[in-house]
Parts: structure tokens; C-alpha cells; sequence
């Protein structure tokens, strides 16, 4: 039997990981992730060349970990020096860093940080549309984005067919 | 200057008759979501996984959440897991939703070494003891990274033969 007054257990785990992208004053763009959980704390840095998103720097450090033959997993990194993040690149960190005889936490890490690179893009894109002043301007602005995109279709929104597509007749 | 930042926490409970459940919270530039999933340990099934949209680019993200539904019965060890919640709810839904829900996946194995680390270390159990049982009796850890690989380095300094 368990109490059943108040519906709480005491937290076994936590993890947080915490992903930014920042500009540098050279042009490139730096991702810096972080993750801390009650295993294994560590944070990577990932300098990106633009335009071409060119890995040009990379640097990791293990603050913490269970397994201590795992700090040196940060050596991994420099396997990742002049790859571009674009299409096949999940296979391949995946294939290089992670896996079953790799570290799937730090490819995690450093798909993360890609991620990161990609949203910070993103985010101007989104802009004209979510800070619209009126729903014609929004719909306009999405319109626009979905010309310029046209391969975007890869979720609820956006399928081919799909209600919102149709709703604002595209 | 900053262009982007996401926070991502995933806290896990353990709750009776083998349930972990994972609570997800993911806050960006852009977006803003919450999962909640329950999985039966030791056989790594799905049995609830729920989710919300709080913050969304298109008035049809918040539907996302009802993919959800169809993950539950699946084994989140399985070799394929991760394409297929990429597919079913990424595609079918929306790709931080599946982001976050993997996350939560993630996070089940890594609470369940410790919630055992501290059980091993209140009965005064030594780490490497604590490591040479894991490595050898548990069969959650087995191939999930270079360290609980056979011939990783662990398994040579613990003198564990897998």
C-alpha cells in the first residue's frame, strides 16, 4: 500500500539542457550547450562558419560524470571539424560520435547545438508573421514564407493538403 | 548577441508497479511545450503519453498532441524507436513535440541507474561495485554507449567480462 493524500513522489532524475546560439564578431555563429542531469554534467561550444555552416571550432569539457573513463569522450569533438550542418549530417554525428560503441549523449549534444544554428535563422524568418498586426498581415507573411519554402510540409501545419493550407488557399 | 536559446527539463518519478513518469518542459525563442509520459520498467513500454502546446507558430500546432496517442505501446529500446517517433510524431505532428517526447524517452534508463546508485551507495555499496553489478546484471544498459560496450574500458578496469 502507498499513500494515496497527496499525488507526489520525491523526483528520482532531472536532466536540463540548455542550447543558445549567439553571433561573433568575426560572422560565424557560436552554439553552447549545456547539459546537467545527476549523472553526467557537460557543455560543448560549436563555432559555425557563415554562410556555408561550416563547423570551423569545436570545444567540449566534462564537468562531472558516473563513468570516469568517460571524460575522455570529449576528444570525439575535433572528429567533427569541417563538417557542414545540412543534409545527412544527423546520420553521420550519429554515426561518428554516438552509437552503441560512441557516446550518444554527446551526439546528442552537438545536434543540439546544430539545432541552435538553424533556429537562430528561423526565428527572423518567423518574425513578420507572429508579430503581425493584423491576421491578413500574418496569413500574407505566411503565404510568403511558404513560396519560399516550399519543400515546408513536414508537420501538422504544413502538409500537403492539409486544413491550414487549405484555409488560407495555398 | 543572442539569436536563439531552447530549455529543455525533464524531471522522472518513480511511481508504483514499475511506472516511471516523465514530466517534459521545452521553452524557446519560438516555441513553448510540455509532455508527460508513463513507462513500465523493466519492459520499456509506453502506457500514457500526453502533451501541450503553449506557445506555436500556426493556429493547427496545437493539435500536434493528439499524435501522441499512438505511441503508447511502444518500446522505447527498440532499434528503430527514434526514427519512428521522428515519423509519426514529427512528421505527423510537430518536430519539438517529438524533440521533447524523446527527450522524456531519454531520460527513463538514465533514472532508473539512479535511482539504484542510490539505493547502492545508502547500503554502502562502493561506485566501481556498484558499476561491475550494473554492467553485469542489467540488461537496460547493455550496448547503450561505448562504456557499457563489451571490451570498453570499464568493463577491462572492473575485470568484467561481457
Amino acid at each position: 500500500m502507498v499513500q494515496t493524500l497527496v499525488d507526489n513522489r520525491i523526483l528520482k532524475y532531472t536532466r536540463n539542457i540548455h542550447a543558445a546560439s549567439h553571433d561573433l564578431d568575426n560572422g560565424n555563429l557560436l552554439a553552447r550547450v549545456r547539459i546537467d542531469d545527476a549523472l553526467v554534467s557537460a557543455q560543448i561550444k560549436i563555432e559555425v562558419k557563415v554562410p556555408e555552416l561550416k563547423i570551423v571550432n569545436i570545444k567540449g569539457e566534462i564537468n562531472h560524470i558516473l563513468i570516469e573513463e568517460c571524460n575522455s569522450v570529449v576528444e570525439l569533438l575535433q572528429k567533427t571539424v569541417g563538417m557542414r550542418i545540412g543534409s545527412g549530417v544527423t546520420k553521420l554525428i550519429n554515426g561518428t560520435i554516438g552509437g552503441s560503441k560512441g557516446c550518444p549523449l554527446l551526439a546528442e549534444m552537438i545536434l543540439e547545438g546544430f539545432n541552435a544554428i538553424i533556429m537562430h535563422f528561423t526565428v527572423d524568418e518567423l518574425e513578420p508573421q507572429l508579430a503581425a498586426e493584423s491576421n491578413e498581415v500574418y496569413i500574407q507573411a505566411m503565404k510568403d514564407m511558404l513560396e519560399q519554402n516550399p519543400r515546408v510540409g513536414s508537420c501538422i501545419a504544413f502538409v500537403e493538403g492539409g486544413e491550414f493550407r487549405t484555409r488560407m488557399g495555398v | 548577441m543572442t539569436g536563439f536559446t531552447r530549455s529543455k527539463l525533464v524531471a522522472v518519478e518513480k511511481r508504483e508497479n514499475g511506472i516511471y513518469l516523465a514530466h517534459g518542459i521545452l521553452d524557446d525563442h519560438v516555441y513553448s511545450l510540455e509532455v508527460h509520459i508513463e513507462v513500465k520498467v523493466p519492459e520499456l513500454t509506453i502506457k500514457s503519453a500526453k502533451g501541450v502546446m503553449k506557445r506555436v507558430t500556426t493556429p493547427d500546432c496545437v493539435k500536434a498532441p493528439t499524435i501522441l496517442d499512438g505511441t503508447v505501446g511502444l518500446n522505447i529500446g527498440g532499434e528503430e524507436f527514434n526514427s519512428q517517433i521522428k515519423k509519426l510524431v514529427g512528421r505527423g505532428g510537430c518536430r519539438h513535440l517529438a524533440d521533447l517526447f524523446l527527450e522524456c524517452c531519454k531520460s527513463i534508463v538514465p533514472s532508473v541507474i539512479q535511482t539504484s546508485w542510490k539505493e547502492a551507495r545508502r547500503e554502502g555499496i562502493c561506485k566501481d561495485d556498484f558499476l561491475r553489478d550494473l554492467l553485469q546484471n542489467e540488461p537496460l544498459v547493455k550496448d547503450m554507449c561505448g562504456a557499457y560496450s563489451k571490451d570498453s574500458a570499464l568493463a577491462k578496469r572492473l575485470g568484467v567480462a561481457l
